[in-house]
């Protein structure tokens, strides 16, 4: 009898302590803070380190524990954030800025020019693996960045420098008219030298070994994480009372879980993708944010001689019906582009916005059936042939958009044969950067900064993936980087329609990034590239 | 029985090395390269590959893996997690993945065990129908569907249970996983306790004990349950194995940070150092514990001879 009771406490203490473990932290099932900020993010960050990121996702995480020199505040305007000022010198080449006094990193340590030195300088260092390094030797051509990161020099012959605790400058190869608008990149960050090799290889890789310089701390993060926690940095110089003491972000890779997070109230923040931004088409909570995520389809000019022919590359662009792709078959996230820069993504000197006429190009670009077979009749009569076979290559994550096109292209265009040929996204990558191994290539694009020139870059016939190297155009993009305000204007103006002439690319769609936010939640911001948010506006409040 | 072990242990080992070669050479095969970002120069591909050691002939980065494996590293992640360590990679996820996957073969088994032996004692028509029901139920239906009913159900519309794993509630919110992936468990392992059961029951010492008047529940635990056991132990330690490679689609629908999501994870991004890693110890994990079964066996049941020697 003793041995059952005995066997019956065993059983039962068992299953209480299991019991236990399962129900600890029940109360909740939502279990969110009310000053919190669940914010959705859709895959998990690849880093922490600001200096090696290449992609929005860390960037977006990233934002919220640093803040840069210049950043855009909720009105999509450039301001200066940690700096108090900048000037750039007559011939462009020299840039100081003044940082503020009295800035500090999150274990109180002041903030000083040579973090911002030691930021760019682990950019540029081999041994970092930075994948940003193209931002310091393309986009802005800083003193030597190309030697130093191949490793033909030494890190401090890099051109950045610390002349006194508050000013930093940086030297370029060539003017750089945009460069605030670069420096608001997360990798332009600074960076405590000090703490960075105390940390030594492990830095960047937990919550304990990142400093911030930004409004939030983190306080819980692993390598490849579903959830990453952040407090308020108290230590941050714009404290603002926005009802935020602490953000959740929340890896939710699955869209339809994630919808019902955010209707049973455990998100604030949902960013809705795919056929669920239909579902949500109507809802008022649903706010589009326009961004320059776009595609296009880059043409194979040189070692296709069909392509190479300006009759065939007029009759591809004007066959295109994207209005009807982009109401009918995208749906949704997506706009009709007809031009390279689209609109609402630079605004010129006199505060107009660069790309307001979308219709400018139309004579090249708008869909013209008629217009198209025209086209296509003349330069299969110049090359001498009645048919034509071309593959066409696109990312197969990609295919609801392609697909479409392609049987748009067929229709329109009599004897025109496409090959299709979807590809996983990294092969697909491969190809894009191989340069020539394709006919047709559809192309999505994300540009770094906010200037037309890095829409304009693949188009200068350097590098392996640039297909198109126009004198014409390759002259005024040169020039463009010596002058500044309406003069530089007109130029970009000048060489974006050598472009459109020339059919040197095809614009499609334009992007949108779409959101559902809770009531109460308000200043959600993009920038206008689309690559990071901005969180300086950004509200709780309880009721 | 010594030299059984060592025979087995070395064809074990054997296995894996071959298992390792050929993921070596699948990878090479592969298309595309972890360095696929558009903005990176050709010179920093090499220099990339360079630095970890992919520039190498396949045959030298294959030595060169086993030789630290051996020493406990299994490398760094080459695109995922930039240069963080797998093995840093495997223990943040594997204590998770391990309490949901065992947590769901302890319930999956209890309840299928209870299932299964109650309606092969009791063999009622409608209990046949009931069971059948719900056992083919558990089979068929793939554990993500589950996933969903119980997310609409309990998750979103009675808001019982977070839809989400959260490291603030770790045990809470791992209960619909939990569950999700326990009902396949259960149908297995009910099919193979009642079948087994079935058998056991028209022994004559079952017959005995029922005409000597014990009570159904003492026939039940002292006499079925026990000689039920073997075969549902073989089924269990497979089942185990399975539920610890984590599974793919619950992991990610509700954002559990397991060993399954980072195989996915690497395998879509051709981080090959880390689909390597993950791959070989699902390997040694598998060959680990079927060579613990096979002496189990033998420790369970003397009748089972290892070897080919009388024992």
């Amino acid at each position: 009898m003793k041995m059952k009771m005995y066997r019956l406490k065993s059983t039962l203490c068992v299953v209480g302590a299991f019991l236990i473990m399962m129900m600890t932290g029940c109360g909740s099932a939502a279990n969110t803070e009310a000053h919190e900020l669940n914010f959705h993010i859709g895959s998990p960050p690849s880093t922490i380190d600001a200096q090696t990121l290449s992609d929005t996702v860390s960037a977006s995480v990233i934002k919220f524990f640093t803040s840069t020199l210049y950043e855009y505040d909720p009105e999509r305007d450039l301001v200066p954030c940690l700096a108090e000022s900048s000037e750039v010198s007559d011939d462009g080449l020299t840039v100081t800025y003044h940082i503020k006094d009295g800035l500090k990193w999150s274990n109180g340590t002041p903030i000083t020019a040579d973090d911002f030195v030691y930021g760019i300088q682990r950019i540029a260092d081999p041994a970092t693996k930075s994948s940003a390094v193209y931002l310091i030797t393309d986009c802005c051509m800083i003193e030597n960045a190309a030697k130093v990161s191949t490793g033909q020099m030494s890190v401090s012959e890099l051109g950045v420098s610390a002349p006194d605790r508050l000013t930093f400058v940086i030297k370029l190869e060539k003017p750089c008219p945009y460069i605030n608008s670069l420096v608001t990149l997360c990798c332009f960050a600074p960076c405590s030298r000090e703490f960075v090799s105390s940390c030594g290889s492990s830095y960047a890789t937990s919550a304990d070994t990142v400093l911030s310089c930004g409004p939030y701390i983190l306080d819980r993060y692993e390598p490849l994480p579903s959830q990453i926690h952040l407090v308020k940095n108290d230590n941050y110089h714009n404290q603002t009372d926005n009802g935020i003491d602490g953000v959740n972000l929340q890896v939710i890779g699955d869209s339809q879980q994630a919808l019902m997070c955010y209707e049973t109230g455990m998100l604030d923040i949902f960013r809705i993708t795919g056929e669920f931004a239909d579902l949500a088409a109507d809802d008022p909570h649903l706010v589009n944010f326009p961004c320059a995520q776009i595609f296009r389809l880059d043409l194979n000019h040189y070692d296709n001689e069909v392509l190479a022919d300006l009759n065939i590359r007029r009759a591809i662009a004007k066959s295109i019906d994207r209005e009807s792709i982009a109401v009918n078959v995208i749906r949704s996230g997506y706009t009709a582009l007809e031009r390279v820069v689209p609109n609402d993504f630079y605004t010129e000197t006199n505060g107009e916005d660069f790309a307001a006429d979308q219709k400018l190009y139309a004579e090249q670009m708008e869909y013209d059936a008629d217009k198209a077979a025209e086209y296509w009749a003349m330069g299969l009569s110049e090359l001498g042939v009645n048919s034509v076979k071309l593959d066409f290559v696109y990312s197969a994550s990609q295919a609801r958009i392609a697909e479409p096109l392609a049987r748009q292209l067929e229709t329109n265009l009599s004897g025109l044969e496409l090959n299709l040929v979807p590809l996983p996204d990294k092969e697909w990558l491969t190809r894009m950067n191989s340069g020539r191994d394709y006919d047709i290539i559809m192309e999505s694009w994300v540009p770094d900064f906010t200037d037309p020139t890095a829409l304009f870059t693949t188009c200068l016939g350097s590098g392996d993936n640039n297909m198109y190297a126009g004198s014409e155009f390759r002259e005024l993009y040169d020039k463009s980087g010596s002058v500044s305000g309406a003069e530089r204007d007109e130029l970009l103006h000048q060489a974006e329609t050598v472009l459109m002439d020339d059919v040197a690319l095809i614009p499609l769609f334009g992007g949108e990034q779409r959101y559902v936010i809770r009531d109460g939640v308000s200043g959600l911001q993009i920038t206008p590239t689309g690559v990071e948010i901005i969180i300086s506006g950004l509200k709780k409040e309880v009721g | 029985m010594g030299r059984y072990l060592r025979k087995r242990i070395l064809i074990s080992i054997a296995i894996l090395f071959v298992i390792l070669l050929v993921l070596f050479l699948l990878m090479q095969l592969m298309p595309g390269s972890p360095f696929n970002d558009a903005k990176l120069s050709e010179e920093q591909v090499a220099s990339l590959k360079e630095s970890y050691g992919l520039d190498q002939p396949v045959i030298v980065q294959f030595f060169r893996y086993i030789g630290k494996m051996l020493r406990g590293d299994l490398g760094v992640s080459y695109s995922i997690s930039p240069n963080t360590p797998i093995t840093t990679l495997i223990a943040n996820r594997f204590p998770v993945t391990l309490r949901i996957g065992f947590f769901s073969l302890i319930i999956g088994t209890a309840a299928g065990l209870t299932l299964g032996l109650i309606t092969a004692f009791f063999r009622g028509r409608v209990m046949k129908l009931i069971f059948n029901f719900f056992t083919l139920i558990g089979i068929a239906v793939p554990s993500y569907l589950f996933a969903i009913f119980f997310s609409w159900v309990l998750g979103y519309k009675w808001n019982v249970f977070p839809l989400l794993y959260d490291f603030r509630s770790p045990a809470f919110s791992s209960v619909m996983p939990i569950l999700a992936m326990s009902l396949s468990v259960m149908a297995v392992i009910g099919q193979f306790t009642k079948a087994e059961a079935e058998d056991v029951i028209k022994s004559d010492y079952v017959l005995l004990a029922k005409c000597s008047g014990m009570k159904s529940s003492t026939i039940i635990i002292k006499y079925i349950l026990r000689n039920s056991l073997i075969p549902v132990i073989t089924v269990m330690a497979s089942l185990l194995v399975s539920l610890l490679t984590g599974s793919l689609v619950i992991e990610k629908m509700f954002s559990v940070p397991g060993i399954g999501g980072l195989l996915t994870t690497a395998i879509s991004s051709n981080d090959y150092s880390v689909v390597i890693a993950l791959s070989f110890v699902y390997s040694a994990l598998y060959i680990v514990v079927m060579l613990i079964l096979d002496i189990l066996y033998c420790v369970v049941d003397p009748r089972v001879r290892l070897g080919g020697k009388p024992s």
